[in-house]
């Protein structure tokens, strides 16, 4: 019997205190609050993306210069074909101009 | 006082870009390399010019100091030449366009000899001082080969006999010693024509 009156009491309904639904809805809409982690926490992600970003930076510098240098020496090729190209026709001038000046007048 | 200046300006500006820009267009010459057996072409201007010019040799090289000297006055230089199978593949008039815009001032033809089916044209553009030339163009024909070579910028008389060999730069020797380690390629640009 005592333990049914127990029971009863425990499971009474009971009424909320004042104001308290209002204070859920509010709690509610509020942003849940994140622990605060110190940057130090994140090391190893740190560390990783920074390796990451570094070595991206390094090959994308050196295949740069690779390319620019492979530019060059394409240029200077040009270049230097164009010095030779030049030579031979003006050679080629002189040569004539010597011939033609060498043949005798009629 | 204002309007003598902007003259000044207009005028410098006039001279200024009739020396920069070329006298003729070398497309012209573009509808001769579907019949050419082999075909050279080279355009080098603006920074591309200056880094070939930059990585000619060590600046202790006599050579290399000659024509990084003779090239840093230069704006460009535009080759096209082309090898034919057979005689006949061109004509006087595929040239006509190049010397239209050559018989312009301020060019002037200095060389011009025939000999044979032989032909050797060489112009020059003279700076306004007269003192030098503003850029030089040569043609050279043979039935079975055309060359026509384009330098743009300021060159000296000098420069020019120079780039022929007779006064100590030598093209081949320079080309000899920067190839080892580096590409390697032939002398010539030859494309084999399909």
């Amino acid at each position: 019997m005592n333990m049914e009156n127990e029971l009863r009491k425990a499971l009474r309904r009971e009424s909320s205190p004042a104001g308290f639904a209002d204070r859920v809805v509010a709690k509610a809409g509020q942003p849940v609050p994140r622990p605060h982690q110190p940057w130090w926490k994140f090391r190893p992600l740190v560390f990783a993306n920074a390796f990451a970003l570094t070595g991206v930076l390094f090959i994308g510098g050196v295949m740069y210069q690779r390319h620019e240098e492979q530019r060059a020496l394409e240029a200077r090729r040009q270049l230097v074909t164009a010095l030779n190209v030049t030579k031979a026709s003006l050679q080629k001038a002189q040569e004539r101009i010597r011939r033609v000046a060498a043949k005798p007048i009629l | 006082m204002k309007r003598l200046l902007l003259s000044a300006v207009i005028a410098i500006c006039a001279a200024l870009s009739a020396h920069a820009q070329a006298p003729f267009d070398l497309a012209s010459l573009d509808k001769l390399e579907a019949r050419a057996k082999n075909r050279t072409n080279i355009t080098l201007d603006g920074p591309l010019l200056k880094l070939a010019a930059s990585f000619l040799g060590a600046s202790d090289d006599k050579d290399a100091a000659q024509i990084k000297a003779l090239v840093s006055n230069l704006t460009g230089v535009y080759v096209r030449g082309f090898e034919f199978d057979k005689d006949g593949q061109y004509s006087d008039a595929d040239l006509e366009t190049l010397r239209a815009g050559l018989r312009r001032a301020p060019w002037s033809r200095i060389v011009e000899v025939h000999e044979g089916g032989e032909l050797s044209e060489i112009w020059v553009a003279q700076t306004p001082a007269g003192d030098k030339f503003a850029g030089v163009a040569i043609i050279d024909a043979e039935p079975r080969e055309l060359t026509v070579v384009y330098i743009s910028g300021v060159i000296s008389p000098d420069d020019v006999a120079r780039l022929n060999g007779r006064f100590g730069i030598n093209v081949d020797a320079l080309d000899r010693k920067i190839k080892p380690g580096n590409n390697g390629n032939s002398n010539k640009k030859k494309d084999q024509a399909q």
